[in-house]
């Protein structure tokens, strides 16, 4: 790519910061500095969500979902989305590109990480540690929590002291109190859901309506999908959104410093946006890729890229279900999806297991009769159809649920996202490509957590159980490709997002993950944006920029 | 793209090769109905055909080959290329259950909303049952160098 010296001779474009991504981590860094009075552009390669498209209250849902709404930009396609080559990855990406970023498609689970995930190099002697602790971080969880309208209980076990969220918790279901029965007779942990749900009507968003289809778009407006949550109050602010804006480099200066980016518009127009500022919040396979094309002279391996370390260290947390059926009727098709219940009982390092580090464990509900069957799919077709597979679903029908563990994912230098090298967006632009390899720990470790799901399931009166050893289709969160750290030498970023290599370059979205923790990343993502973002305007007098 | 169909979506060929697979799939019970009988079986196949392109050339390439076979049982299908057979159940799957009479017949009320404000009482959390879990106390191994 080049460098666009050309970029240096366009008039400035009058703006204090540019932003790429309009997900959590772009939003959040976008409306911050925009209230301490930044001009501020966001742009975004997606379009403005449309509830009207959301498959949610659609009678071919299943359907719509399997294809033109799938979470896999694979096998949805459309016109906002990249490919991307995951033939070699054991996991497939999940992610939305447009206004809210993926938590259009999110389940809102809304877990923070928990101290020692910080800690991994000084407890459990792998991985690194973080530049920063929970307990620096606590403070913009809860400001994030307060600007959501995020519902839970307080006093969770498995946490530190601190502020409850701001709104009560969503009802856990007939499923959560039979799991929490089940979890008490076997002495483990567990919590009510923390969800960046509304569990009561804030402005003009409604409380949860219990539809279960959060991962199909909110109908309600109820989830914190990132578009009805917390743009409104950035554009309130001033910041200026482009949608349909495909970014293809950021451009430097000849001292090194970020300038701005090149874009392309839907008609396939090319235009630069200056900046003096540039914060990237692309997710952790859009980031690498984006610094990975933005080569010059000075950053011949990528932008920000002296330590190598871009594009290598891919978490993407394994995952493995147990389904279990009862014969009572629970009523599992009501919401909220993600984790009614919930647990960290298994979160921490216990290597008489085998392996290190844990598993965060949730409970989800079966929306339907459908998704039933689907859960089964591992059996025989003859088992799961004809007399036999319609009885299963009259039997089990809303009297089914699933038991979750999300595998803390370590890093591994080898896990990487690169630039194919025929693979090409329909810009033309190099597609980023996956090699992502499960190491045996995080086998041995899903082997264990599913075998104690299965006893809890049993312990809770489950009368059938089955297993869904490791699932291809859930690398929805994406991780570590520009991790943040103290030493420039083995990070990308410091504990504030900003590039060790290019001090006016701001990292702020899931690639800064030092280790993967076991819980789901967007809360951390979003306290880690409004941390950076708040650090960033406050030390505006030492920060370089181009003249 | 959601818009029922009232007249068939299929070649004459396809739609004898999908009932074959809709009574092989969804024969009926006791207590949910045949599928080929339910009165909107047509009209919702064109609405789940309509829904998935990918999943209803799979369905068609398979209603092909079922309409071909003398007889369509377990056995002929399993000699079909399998991934394909999985794209066209899948789409039938999702069809039989769109179905209000089948709906009717399992109990499911299907997805719509239910304000958490009305949330039953059996529904929610209690002192009772979290009270073992705060007994035990925390469970977080603390930021070293820090108390708890
Ligand atoms: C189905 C699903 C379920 C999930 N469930 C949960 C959950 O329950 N809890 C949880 O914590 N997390 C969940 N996640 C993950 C969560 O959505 C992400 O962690 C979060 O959205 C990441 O925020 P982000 O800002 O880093 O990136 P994203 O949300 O991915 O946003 C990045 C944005 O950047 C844009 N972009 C990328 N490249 C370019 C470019 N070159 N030019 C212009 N724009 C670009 C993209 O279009 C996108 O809009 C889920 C994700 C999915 C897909």
């Amino acid at each position: 790519m080049s460098n666009s010296a050309s970029a240096r001779h366009q008039a400035p474009d009058d703006l204090d910061a540019l932003v790429i991504g309009a997900g959590p981590s772009g939003v959040v860094a976008a409306r911050v500095m925009a209230e301490s009075g930044y001009r501020v552009r966001v742009l975004e390669q997606g379009d403005w969500p449309n509830v009207a498209d959301y498959p949610s209250t659609k009678l071919e849902r299943e359907l719509i979902q399997a294809g033109p709404w799938n979470p896999n930009p694979n096998v949805r396609r459309g016109p906002s989305d990249y490919p991307v080559n995951d033939s070699d990855s054991d996991i497939h990406t999940f992610m939305f590109n447009g206004v809210g970023g993926s938590t259009v498609m999110f389940g809102a689970e809304w877990p923070r990480m928990i101290p020692s995930d910080f800690r991994v190099k000084s407890l459990d002697g792998v991985a690194g540690d973080w530049p920063l602790t929970y307990e620096d971080l606590q403070p913009y969880y809860e400001m994030i929590d307060e600007m959501l309208g995020v519902s839970g209980l307080g006093g969770n076990t498995a946490y530190p002291p601190g502020a409850a969220p701001p709104q009560p918790a969503l009802p856990i279901g007939r499923i959560g109190r039979i799991a929490a029965r089940g979890m008490n007779k076997l002495g483990y942990q567990w919590w009510p859901g923390t969800h960046a749900i509304l569990s009561q009507a804030d402005g003009s968003r409604p409380a949860c309506s219990r539809w279960a289809t959060c991962v199909a778009g909110c109908p309600e407006g109820a989830k914190s999908s990132f578009d009805v949550s917390m743009w409104p109050a950035a554009l309130a602010a001033g910041v200026q959104l482009t949608t349909g804006a495909r970014v293809r480099e950021i451009t430097v200066s000849q001292q090194g410093l970020a300038t701005g980016a090149t874009w392309i518009d839907r008609d396939g127009a090319e235009h630069h946006t200056s900046a003096p500022l540039v914060v990237v919040c692309a997710n952790g396979v859009g980031t690498p890729r984006l610094l990975q094309l933005s080569t010059s002279s000075r950053f011949p391996d990528g932008l920000a890229n002296s330590s190598g370390y871009v594009g290598h260290n891919l978490m993407m947390h394994p995952t493995a279900t147990v389904l279990g059926c009862y014969e009572d009727d629970l009523q599992s098709w009501l919401g909220p999806i993600g984790q009614p219940i919930w647990s960290m009982q298994f979160a921490e390092t216990d290597t008489t297991r085998g392996f290190r580090r844990g598993s965060k464990w949730t409970i989800a509900g079966i929306p339907g009769p459908a998704e039933l069957i689907q859960r089964i799919y591992s059996l025989p077709l003859s088992e799961r159809s004809g007399m036999t597979g319609q009885e299963f679903a009259e039997r089990f029908t809303g009297r089914a649920f699933e038991w979750v563990a999300q595998i803390e994912d370590l890093p591994e230098f080898d896990n990487t996202v690169t630039l194919d090298p025929d693979l090409v967006d329909s810009d033309g632009i190099p597609a980023p490509k996956l090699r992502y390899k499960m190491s045996e720990e995080s086998a041995r470790a899903l082997d264990w957590h599913i075998d104690r799901l299965t006893e809890v399931h049993l312990e809770s009166g489950a009368v059938f159980t089955h297993r869904v050893d490791y699932m291809p289709e859930v690398g929805w969160h994406l991780l570590g490709t520009a991790r943040c750290g103290d030493d420039p030498a083995t990070s990308v970023v410091n504990g504030y997002g900003q590039s060790h290599d290019v001090p006016n370059l701001y990292i702020f979205d899931g690639s800064v993950f030092a280790t993967s923790s076991a819980v789901n990343p967007t809360s951390t993502i979003a306290a880690f944006a409004l941390r950076g973002a708040e650090h960033l305007v406050e030390n505006a007098a030492e920060q370089r920029i181009p003249l | 793209m959601t818009t029922p169909l009232t007249t068939s979506p299929f070649t004459d060929q396809e739609r004898s090769g999908a009932d074959r697979l809709a009574d092989l799939w969804f024969p009926g019970t006791a207590r949910s109905p045949r599928m080929t009988e339910l009165p909107d079986y047509v009209p919702l196949l064109g609405r789940g055909l309509a829904a998935n392109d990918e999943l209803a050339s799979a369905f068609r390439e398979i209603a092909v080959l079922a309409s071909q076979a003398p007889e369509v049982t377990v056995e002929t299908v399993a000699t079909w290329p399998q991934d394909v057979v999985e794209g066209a159940f899948m789409l039938l799957l999702c069809t039989y259950y769109m179905s209000r009479d089948v709906r009717t017949a399992i109990g499911y009320p299907g997805q719509d909303r239910v304000p958490v404000a009305n949330a039953d009482p059996d529904q929610l959390v209690t002192d009772e049952l979290l009270a073992p879990v705060i007994a035990r106390g925390a469970t977080y191994v603390p930021t070293p160098g820090r108390d708890r």
